[in-house]
């Protein structure tokens, strides 16, 4: 089916009240003259000739009323569709400017000739153009982030097989093969991280939602890290709480938690305590004795490769920013302050499940 | 010819300092911008290898107020930024090179030459004094066209020599400049050096300028 034309619609709407005005006009004019009419001649002429004569200033009645109706529709109608035609231009160029465009070129649309009925339009068309730069510009960004972020460890992969290559003594050579294996270990972890995250951002995960015992979740956790921690000479220690069952997908909580203390431990130095515990209402928390973040850097935690430590001794850039999604897909809320301890403290606030 | 390398990652870093020190370059390597400016005040560099984002001291800030401060070492910057914009940045900033990660040794080390002779006004890559022609690419040198066979360091104080020629350094400068921090070096090891060359080079490519230092003419003098 076409689709409704502003101009044809106009044209109809006019051309048809027009022409309806008019009929109204001839039909009320037709009786009346007739009626008036017939009065007047009955009176004064015979029946036949009353009725010839009454036909005759009928029939002039109807040409003097249907020649200018049959000339006037016409000439109405070339004026509605110029008007309208002119009336449209502006949304003519404006779609000819919007079709000229590159993809890439996000620049407000040009609004000095607009009509006042169309500006509106304009004006929000413009506002989304500005959205849509800012996303790409971010995208842009993060592309570039993640280029340097893949960039680095390659680098150190091809540094130290270079420096392996021409080595003069073993112990050289050795040291350079060392370094390359702890390079080509982070970079396995950088990219890991990268895919958990593209998968975590680009939707849904797959599976139910379950009953997930927060409780069994720290002390799982806490288990897993506790010989890394020990290794580093630092006490991980897990308060319990309440036991609090939240609505989640298992795997993803632990990657959540895990990070956490994975974090709380690489940041605390050997001989600090760090904490993993529950709280009521259906909160973990995560705190450490480290030497905490400093208060105008906290809300930047979480960005995408955003790190306070020199490189090296931190990780990949990206664990808050897997806890910050998970959260999101978990609809938890999460919090960064600094620990009564010293350290940083870390909460996430979930909605228990009845 | 000693460089700085200030990298933040300590794998890379280490990394770069090796790959250095095997091309023949005397390399320290610090890891923040703080540690690198104090570094840059009190030694003598023939080049510097910067990386971008570094902590305490951005690289470009750094680099900012060397240039600001006046100090004409050449700087290479060595990053895992290739986007237009930060390498156009980082040439306005003041830097002489910018070379993206991951690099070759041999693209890098040559650069790093390239600057050096740049820095000294040279125009022909090997060197040439009283019938000594040292190409500092190949690290090989030869007295009237016939290959000398050099150990490193000694091949080192001739180049620092022959590219400051027509100028005297003093034996601290030159050993400032041909070793790197925490090498042994024996006190009067710039006066064996020079002794050694002397000995298979021309005897008199090398002055001694009593008190103050040694000196190789300049070619054209």
């Amino acid at each position: 089916m076409a689709r409704p034309s502003l101009r044809r619609r106009l044209l109809g709407v006019i051309l048809g009240l027009t022409a309806l005005a008019w009929l109204a006009i001839g039909v009320s004019a037709y009786l009346e003259v007739r009626h008036e009419a017939r009065e007047l001649f009955e009176e004064h002429l015979s029946r036949s000739e009353a009725r010839h004569a009454r036909e005759e200033i009928v029939e002039a009645l109807g040409e003097s009323l249907v020649w200018p109706l049959a000339a006037a529709l016409p000439a109405l109608a070339l004026a509605i569709w110029l008007g309208v035609g002119s009336g449209l231009r502006p949304l003519r160029e404006l779609r000819d400017q919007l079709a000229q465009r590159s993809p890439t070129d996000l620049a407000p649309v040009e609004s000095a000739r607009t009509p006042a009925e169309i500006e509106p339009l304009v004006a929000e068309l413009n506002r989304l153009l500005g959205r849509i730069g800012e996303t790409l510009q971010r995208e842009r960004r993060l592309t570039a982030d993640a280029a340097h972020e893949l960039r680095t460890p390659l680098a150190v992969l091809s540094t130290q097989a270079q420096v392996a290559r021409r080595a003069t003594s073993d112990t050289a050579r050795d040291e350079a093969l060392d370094a390359l294996a702890a390079g080509a270990e982070r970079a396995a972890r950088l990219i890991e991280q990268m895919l958990t995250l593209a998968r975590l951002e680009s939707g849904q995960p797959q599976g139910a939602m379950q009953r997930v015992e927060l409780r069994a979740l720290a002390r799982e956790v806490a288990a897993e890290l506790a010989p890394r921690a020990l290794h580093k000479h630092i006490e991980l220690a897990l308060e319990e709480g309440p036991p609090t069952e939240v609505s989640g997908h298992p795997g993803l909580l632990t990657v959540l938690l895990r990070n956490l203390v994975d974090n709380a431990v690489r940041y605390t130095p050997a001989g600090g305590s760090v904490w993993v515990g529950v709280r009521a209402p259906a909160t973990l928390e995560v705190r450490d004795s480290g030497p905490g973040v400093p208060a105008a850097e906290l809300p930047r935690l979480g960005e995408r490769f955003h790190r306070l430590a020199p490189q090296g001794e931190a990780g990949s850039g990206l664990g808050l920013s897997i806890v910050l999604r998970i959260a999101e897909l978990h609809g938890a809320h999460v919090r960064f302050g600094n620990a009564t301890e010293g350290g940083l403290a870390a909460t996430v606030s979930f909605t228990a499940c009845r | 010819m000693r460089v700085l390398v200030v990298e933040d990652d300590p794998l890379l870093g280490r990394g770069v300092q090796a790959g250095l020190e095997q091309a023949g370059f005397a390399a320290d390597w610090v890891r923040d911008g703080v540690a690198a400016h104090a570094a840059l005040g009190g030694s003598d560099y023939a080049a510097v290898v910067l990386d971008l984002g570094l902590p305490r001291l951005e690289g470009l800030e750094l680099l900012r107020r060397l240039r600001g401060a006046g100090d004409r070492t050449p700087v290479l910057i060595l990053s895992a930024r290739d986007a237009l914009e930060d390498r156009v940045k980082g040439l306005d900033a003041g830097a002489d090179d910018y070379v993206v990660k991951p690099f070759q040794f041999e693209e890098l080390a040559a650069r790093l030459r390239a600057l050096v002779r740049r820095a000294h006004g040279e125009a022909a890559p090997a060197l040439r004094a009283a019938g000594v022609t040292l190409d500092p690419g190949a690290r090989t040198v030869a007295w009237k066209d016939q290959p000398v066979e050099l150990p490193a360091r000694e091949f080192d104080v001739l180049y620092e020599l022959m590219l400051n020629a027509g100028r005297v350094l003093s034996r601290e400068q030159l050993q400032g400049r041909v070793y790197r921090w925490g090498e042994e070096v024996e006190s009067n090891a710039i006066d064996v050096h020079v002794h050694h060359l002397r000995r298979k080079l021309a005897p008199g490519l090398i002055r001694t300028i009593r008190g103050v230092g040694y000196l190789v003419p300049r070619e054209d003098a």
